[in-house]
């Protein structure tokens, strides 16, 4: 029986989301060709190598979680196959996004380090392969986002904070949104703010258009969260009591200082600045990428351990 | 940033690392950051129930659809026993599932493989469960001056007392107990005749000897003058809607505390008996201030009858002669004539 769902279950979202968002953003420097501009990019490197460990790390804390991993490890087969149960869409993603996330990363050493490959004698259609199964993985990797947040909503009934709707008359769920949006923005932050910077030197002139992207979705998660609070708060009872907990009750601390001041403040600064004055120094721009890394752990937390069930 | 001899594949394991980092980061930030508020409220344990949350679909399709329901049922009464409303499934109890309480297998549009195993009556089975969420059952309730035996039914002792003996369908919304749709105290009394029990007030009753203008008439007045208060057919209801309450007009106080004094559980009740002027007092709006007035506003009925019901051969008339307030109002005149009155 789940009795608190707190670090682990907030580790094992962030990694998913983590892994996902990092798949997004080395597909993209795939598809945009502006992979090719380098011979060897620490940001795919990155970006297609991490998500397999990083998802396949969080799912064996998932399994772990679920209790029975242990004692009837077998129990795992059961959920193949029962069709109804958001669980079994999210080990079916998870089952396809793994294989083909380690494919990717494979596929992206033998790019770019080619020298192996080529003694061999054989040659492979590498650059073609890889961008079927990067389009195929981000299909997957939109989905791995995702579900970490319709997981939580599924269990909405009970906790209602967690199915709290996009609009107080829109009955989608929010958190599926607000996930795959930070899954994006923390992917991007390990990727290009944190390994593009600490390996390129030139990163700033070969992406011009990044704090526009940046400032875009961190303004997009802002307002989801703003609208999270704000539906919470219209549709009352336990979801708008975890909502009061958050902004200005005992978790508020946690939430200002822990999440939107590095998460969304800071970076909103940074890549404010950058994108009027064309420059900004690597070292804060290495602190905004962390920001965001380190906030959207937090938020999954602050999210899990925020959530109230129904008072029966 | 990092020194240009160093290969760029050292950005993976750093990438790795950084996530790892991130984690006992988020870790150490936020135990250190909660521990200058106080203690956040642990998030209590969610019923474990609740996870059956989605069951009610397929149940849900049949018995909140009447259509459907008279068309599959094998009589009306039955498709009308079974209904359930669509909103119930929002309820508290609603939103843990058809399933959860009545079994039967989800899942399936075929109705005999849907009913099988179901069980009508939950809590005859699945007393725990009901436990599961509603673990403090005290024996007396202070607010409502009642005892409930809950002891003796959770640890079995009320020998084949269960939850649904008197909570009945409050999965549906209706508590036979609390009645969030009709109180019933005859439902208790009924169960107890049955059963040869005791049926004095003190049975359940506790400290209701002391009357004050405060005690709740409801209490021991519930049939048949607080329930004629819900009857839109009698005058009491409309007097309600008009917010008045129970002393508005039975306001001799002293006289009241006299009676209660030496009232016994059951005993009789003496009806009120209003004078003209007391009904003049407050019927200023649709001018019944004066006999002279009443009879000035059905003055048309001696032309379309042939008489007025308000100035007949016994002259001025009492209005609770015809105009009653709990039990219906009654046309004095027709026994002897036929005029046809209807008397509001």
């Amino acid at each position: 029986m789940q009795t608190i769902w707190g670090w682990l279950p907030a580790i094992y979202l962030f990694l998913g989301g983590l892994g996902a968002g990092a798949f997004l953003a080395a597909a993209t420097l795939e598809f945009t060709g502006k992979r090719y501009e380098i011979d060897i990019c620490p940001i795919t490197l990155v970006g297609a190598i991490l998500p397999g460990p990083l998802v396949a790390l969080g799912t064996v804390l998932l399994i772990f979680d679920l209790g029975a991993g242990l004692r009837e490890p077998w129990r795992i087969f059961y959920m193949f196959t029962h069709f109804s149960s958001v669980m079994t869409w999210g080990i079916w993603i998870l089952s396809v996004f793994i294989p083909l996330s380690l494919v990717y990363g494979f596929l992206e050493v033998m790019d770019t380090y080619p020298m192996v490959w080529e003694r061999m004698g054989k040659r492979i259609p590498v650059r073609r392969i890889k961008r079927i199964v990067a389009g195929v993985g981000s299909v997957f990797a939109v989905g791995t986002a995702l579900y970490t947040g319709i997981l939580l909503s599924a269990v909405g009934p009970a906790i209602p904070f967690w199915s709290t709707s996009i609009l107080p008359f829109l009955p989608i769920p929010m958190m599926p949104l607000l996930f795959l949006v930070s899954a994006i923005s923390t992917g991007i932050g390990l990727t290009v703010d944190l390994s593009g910077t600490l390996a390129l030197p030139d990163m700033q002139k070969r992406f011009r258009r990044l704090p526009a992207i940046h400032l875009a979705l961190i303004g997009i998660e802002a307002v989801l969260l703003g609208l999270l609070l704000f539906t919470a708060f219209a549709q009352g009872g336990a979801a708008a009591q975890a909502a009061r907990d958050i902004a200005m009750g005992p978790r508020s601390l946690v939430f200002w200082i822990l999440i939107v001041l590095p998460g969304f403040a800071f970076p909103l600064v940074v890549h404010a600045c950058a994108l009027g004055l064309g420059r900004h120094p690597r070292l804060v721009h290495l602190g905004a990428g962390m920001g965001i890394v380190v906030a959207g752990l937090i938020l999954r937390y602050l999210v899990l351990v925020s959530g109230i069930p129904v008072t029966l | 940033m990092l020194p240009s001899n160093w290969p760029r594949w050292i950005t993976v394991p750093i990438g790795f690392g950084v996530a790892v980092a991130s984690i006992v980061f988020g870790l150490i930030l936020v135990s250190s950051v909660q521990a200058f508020v106080p203690e956040a409220e642990p998030t209590a344990t969610p019923p474990r129930i609740a996870y059956a949350a989605p069951l009610s679909g397929e149940c849900a399709a049949c018995h909140a659809d009447q259509e459907r329901l008279e068309e599959t049922a094998a009589s009306a009464e039955e498709a009308q026993s079974s209904y359930v409303e669509a909103s119930l499934t929002e309820s508290t109890h609603g939103r843990l599932g058809c399933v959860t309480c009545h079994q039967g297998t989800p899942e399936t549009e075929d109705i005999d493989a849907a009913h099988t195993g179901l069980v009508a009556e939950a809590s005859v089975y699945f007393q725990e469960d009901c436990l599961l969420c509603h673990r403090e059952l005290p024996d007396e309730y202070a607010d409502d001056n009642l005892l409930a035996p809950h002891d003796a039914v959770v640890d079995g002792s009320a020998e084949d007392l269960t939850c649904g003996d008197c909570h009945g369908s409050v999965g549906h919304g209706y508590d036979r107990v609390t009645g969030e749709v009709i109180i019933s105290m005859a439902g208790c009394m009924e169960c107890h005749e049955e059963r040869d029990l005791d049926v004095g007030c003190e049975v359940c009753h506790v400290e209701m000897a002391a009357w004050s203008p405060d005690t709740d008439c409801a209490l021991c007045h519930m049939v048949p003058n607080v329930e004629s208060l819900e009857d839109s057919n009698l005058l009491a209801y409309d007097h309600a809607q008009e917010g008045l309450a129970c002393l508005d007009c039975h306001n001799d106080l002293e006289g009241l505390e006299q009676v209660h004094e030496y009232a016994v559980p059951g005993g009789p009740v003496s009806a009120l008996r209003v004078e003209m002027e007391f009904c003049f007092d407050c019927h200023v709006a649709n001018e019944h201030t004066s006999y002279e007035q009443v009879i000035q506003l059905t003055a048309d009925l001696e032309e379309e009858v042939g008489a007025n019901p308000h100035d007949s051969h016994y002259g001025e008339m009492e209005c609770r002669i015809c105009h009653k307030m709990h039990e219906e109002s009654e046309d004095y005149c027709a026994q002897c004539h036929s005029f046809g009155w209807q008397v509001p």
